[in-house]
C-alpha cells in the first residue's frame, strides 16, 4: 500500500516494546560500561520515539472493498459518516 | 348358484383392486386434508429421498410418508421420539393395501422448526469439531489492518468504527458491505469473507451485526456461513449483537463479541494504555542512565581525592564524564519534551529525574566525604563530620555544626 511508506518504522509496537524493555533492563543490571550505557541510552531513546509516533498516527478513514462488475476487488475511501 | 359364504342371494363379487380403489376413494372422501399430531417413529430414508415413518401416540399408530418433494423444504429433519404436527391426507397404497398418512407439512411440536434446525446443525457441526476451543486462535495484539464483513447501514458497523478509532487512530479499517439479513444473505457473508482474507494486510475480521430475532439472525446459522468464518485465514471476531440467541457463528468464530462495540475493543489495543505503559518504560530507562552517571561522577570524584598526580590523565577522565553526561542531558531532555507535549501530566516527569536539572534549580546533593553515601536525613550525620556538597556547578566540603530534627 502507498501509505506504507509514510510508517516510521515497520517494527512492531510489541516488538519495539520488548527491545526497549531489554535495553531499560540492561541499564539497570549496572554491567554496562559508560560508554555502553550511554549507547543503549540513546538506543532508548530512538525507540521510545518510533513507538510513541505509532501510538499517535493520524486518523485514518475507512475504506471500502467491493467488487467491481469485471468481478475485481477494489478499494474505495469511505464518505463519512457511514450511518 | 351357490352363493358364496352363505350369503342370500347373489352377490357382486369384487377384485382385491376394486375394493382398495373404493377404499381410496371413500377415505378421500371421508377426511379431505387433517392435522394430526404424534410422535415420530421408526423413521427411515431410503435412496428416493422420500421419508417413510410411523406417527403414533400411546394407544395407536398409523404409516405415513412425506414425499420428497414436501421434505426437502423443511429446514430441520425428522427423527425419531420427535413430536410433530403434521397436516396430510389419509390415502391407501393400493398396492399393498396399506393405510398411510400422506404428509405434505411438518412442524415440530414445542419449539420452532427453525429453532429445531438449528439444533440439529450444531449438533452435526459441534460432532465434526468445529466449535473446539483448540481451534480458536489468538487475535493479533496490534493487527496492521481490520476487516469488517457487515451492512454499510447499520448501527454495528459504526460502533465498530467509533470505537477502534477512539482507540488507536492509525488503525487501518477495511469494511466489506454485506446484507446481514434475508435471501442470498449467507452467499454474501460468505463471499465477504473470501475478499477479506484476500487482503493480506486483514489481520483479524469482525463480522457481524446488531441484533435481531432468531429470524433476522438466520444467516449467521447458515451452515455455509459456519464454515467459512472456521474457514478464515484471518481469525474472526463475531459481533451478531446478541446475548441471548447465541448463533453458530459465535461458535465458530476465533472470538466472540457481545456487541459491535465489544468487537471493536477485542481488535486493537487501547493507545492510552500502551502510552501509560511506554512512558513507565522511558522513565526507567532515564532513571537507570541517571545512576549509572552517577555512579561514574562518584568514581571520578573518589578517584581525584585519592590520585593527586596524574592530572592530566584525571582532566581527561573528567573532561569525558561531562561529555557523556551531556550527551545524556540532552537525550533526556528530549525525552522530557516529548513527555510535555503527547503525555501531559498522565507521566510522572521525567524532568525531576535528571539529578543535572534538579541541581540546577538550587538543589544540592550532600554525601559523606569519606564513603561517598548520599545523605537523606540529619540522623545520617554525626556533628563535626565532613560533607561533601554537589551543586549543580561544582562542588565543596562542609563540616556539621550544628543537627535538628
Amino acid at each position: 500500500m502507498s501509505d506504507q511508506e509514510e510508517q516510521p518504522s515497520q517494527i512492531g509496537f510489541e516488538q519495539g516494546m520488548a527491545s526497549l524493555e531489554a535495553i531499560v533492563n540492561r541499564l539497570e543490571s549496572g554491567e554496562l560500561s559508560l560508554e555502553e550505557a550511554l549507547r543503549a541510552f540513546e538506543d532508548g531513546i530512538g525507540l521510545v520515539r518510533v513507538l510513541d509516533r505509532k501510538l499517535t498516527e493520524a486518523e485514518r478513514r475507512v475504506e471500502i472493498l467491493t467488487r467491481s462488475d469485471e468481478g475485481a476487488l477494489q478499494l474505495q475511501v469511505a464518505k463519512e459518516d457511514h450511518r | 348358484m351357490q352363493s358364496p359364504l352363505g350369503a342370500v342371494g347373489p352377490v357382486p363379487v369384487l377384485s382385491v383392486s376394486e375394493l382398495n380403489q373404493r377404499l381410496k376413494a371413500s377415505l378421500e372422501g371421508l377426511f379431505g386434508e387433517v392435522w394430526v399430531g404424534g410422535e415420530v417413529s421408526n423413521f427411515r430414508v431410503p435412496p428416493s429421498g422420500h421419508y417413510y415413518f410411523s406417527l403414533k401416540d400411546p394407544r395407536s399408530q398409523i404409516a405415513a410418508v412425506m414425499f420428497r418433494s414436501a421434505n426437502q423444504v423443511l429446514p430441520f429433519r425428522p427423527q425419531d421420539g420427535l413430536e410433530v404436527i403434521v397436516r396430510g391426507r389419509v390415502g391407501l397404497y393400493e398396492v399393498r393395501g396399506d393405510l398411510q398418512l400422506y404428509v405434505d407439512a411438518m412442524e415440530p411440536r414445542g419449539v420452532g422448526s427453525l429453532r429445531l434446525a438449528l439444533e440439529q446443525l450444531k449438533q452435526r457441526l459441534a460432532a465434526e469439531g468445529l466449535f473446539d476451543g483448540a481451534r480458536k486462535r489468538p487475535l493479533p495484539f496490534w493487527p496492521r489492518a481490520v476487516g469488517v464483513a457487515t451492512a454499510l447501514t447499520g448501527a454495528a458497523v459504526h460502533d465498530i468504527v467509533t470505537t477502534v478509532r477512539g482507540r488507536l487512530p492509525g488503525m487501518r479499517l477495511i469494511v466489506r458491505p454485506v446484507r446481514v439479513q434475508g435471501r442470498g444473505a449467507g452467499e454474501e457473508i460468505v463471499a465477504a469473507l473470501a475478499d477479506l482474507n484476500q487482503i493480506s494486510e486483514i489481520d483479524v475480521i469482525i463480522v457481524g451485526r446488531g441484533g435481531g430475532s432468531l429470524e433476522d439472525l438466520w444467516a449467521f446459522n447458515e451452515e455455509l456461513v459456519v464454515r467459512a468464518v472456521a474457514g478464515s485465514r484471518a481469525p474472526v471476531v463475531s459481533a451478531v449483537g446478541h446475548e441471548i440467541d447465541v448463533t453458530l457463528t459465535d461458535l465458530a468464530a476465533d472470538c466472540r463479541a457481545a456487541t459491535p462495540t465489544a468487537a471493536g475493543t477485542l481488535v486493537v489495543p487501547n493507545r492510552h494504555e500502551l502510552s501509560d505503559r511506554l512512558a513507565r518504560v522511558s522513565v526507567r530507562l532515564a532513571r537507570a542512565v541517571r545512576v549509572r552517571l552517577e555512579r561514574e561522577r562518584e568514581q571520578v570524584a573518589a578517584l581525584a581525592r585519592l590520585v593527586r598526580h596524574p592530572q592530566q590523565q584525571l582532566r581527561a577522565q573528567r573532561l569525558r564524564v561531562d561529555e557523556l553526561a551531556e550527551r545524556a542531558t540532552r537525550a533526556l531532555d528530549g525525552a522530557i519534551r516529548m513527555a510535555r507535549e503527547r503525555w501531559q501530566g498522565r507521566v510522572e516527569r521525567l524532568e525531576a529525574l535528571s539529578p543535572l536539572a534538579v541541581l540546577k534549580r538550587g538543589y544540592a546533593i550532600a554525601q559523606g566525604d569519606d564513603d561517598g553515601r548520599v545523605i537523606r536525613s540529619v540522623r545520617e550525620v554525626a556533628m563535626g563530620e565532613v560533607l561533601k556538597l554537589t551543586f549543580g556547578h561544582g562542588w565543596a566540603r562542609a563540616r556539621v555544626e550544628e543537627k535538628h530534627e
